[in-house]
């Protein structure tokens, strides 16, 4: 059995947050149909290149990927979320740098003013930013690649619906 | 005859300045401590990557700075310390340090992930961060402990 390695366009009901897969899903598309007010997209940047957890085998570059860490507390009888949304813009050769940081810029913009009520809710506001800096051996030093966290607070629909 | 009423929070604040850093100090050892014990479980890949081995080694806890935001402290690497490469099969020359290959380089690929020359993948094994999460409890509880002990035995001047 093969496992889903990433969303695949069209397979799932968006938005939701009734699963992780459609959170992960949610969050991918609300990225991929942001447009910028100086209506710039990602599909310019990097098509419909972003994935979950890392890229296939042999990627065209650049792409992005998205992983979360997702953390509830006792005081929100577990029910609210503060997720670590981690998105790596990814690209190669460094001199594609110039496009990942603007890729990365659009998904500042999408991600810092991200309020979806359409099921549960899934807000994200405050994020952390870095250049990676050129690495060495045994990493491939023309791989460029900035990272950012953005904080998110979710009432997902998984967890505010038990039996 | 007069009583002479003095605010104290002079003494209080040097005090409490005090206490907090031997509370920070003593919270970035036990992360340090923690992420020690993770790496002697078991490198990244099974030594597969024999650089990453280095990497234990000189994991290290700075002295604590006051910044603007209060004490800080850092525990992990420090820049600028070279990897050294095994001398190759067969020869008898001693391990040299390689002044292109950096250890805290190795380590930051291994925890935001990166493309590998060798395997030809995309690999990542996180250890700074979820032994951080993981620690976040005790580390506050030690943080909270030794302030009040040193703040309660007014042993924080000195």
């Amino acid at each position: 059995m093969t496992l889903p390695k990433y969303v695949v366009p069209a397979s799932l009901t968006l938005p939701s947050t009734a699963s992780t897969t459609q959170i992960y899903g949610t969050l991918r598309k609300h990225l991929i149909d942001y447009v910028s007010p100086s209506t710039d997209t990602l599909a310019g940047f990097v098509g419909t290149r972003i994935w979950v957890r890392s890229a296939p085998a042999d990627p065209v570059f650049p792409y992005l990927t998205l992983r979360l860490d997702r953390t509830s507390l006792p005081a929100y009888n577990g029910y609210r979320e503060t997720a670590i949304l981690e998105v790596q813009g990814v690209g190669k050769p460094d001199s594609q740098l110039p496009l990942v940081e603007s890729a990365m810029d659009i998904v500042d913009q999408a991600m810092t003013s991200l309020t979806d009520r359409s099921s549960g809710l899934i807000v994200g506001r405050g994020r952390t930013r870095q250049t990676v800096p050129q690495l060495t051996d045994p990493a491939d030093s023309s791989v460029v690649a900035v990272v950012a966290n953005y904080e998110l607070y979710l009432w997902p629909v998984v967890l505010t619906s038990r039996a | 005859m007069s009583v002479k009423v003095t605010d104290m929070s002079p003494q209080f604040l040097k005090a409490y300045r005090d206490a907090s850093r031997k509370a920070l100090d003593a919270a970035a050892n036990v992360y340090e401590g923690n992420l020690k014990r993770r790496f002697m479980k078991g490198y990244y890949t099974s030594q597969a990557f024999r650089s990453t081995a280095q990497i234990v080694q000189h994991v290290q806890r700075e002295e604590p700075v006051f910044t603007g935001n209060g004490w800080s402290s850092k525990v992990g690497i420090p820049d600028g310390i070279p990897a050294v490469a095994k001398a190759k099969r067969g020869k008898k020359t001693a391990p040299v340090a390689t002044s292109r290959t950096m250890v805290g380089k190795i380590a930051l690929a291994w925890e935001i992930g990166h493309h590998n020359l060798f395997s030809r993948k995309w690999e990542r094994v996180e250890i700074f961060k979820p032994v951080a999460m993981e620690s976040a409890k005790q580390m506050v509880d030690t943080y909270n402990r030794v302030l009040n002990r040193f703040l309660e035995r007014g042993r924080a001047v000195k």
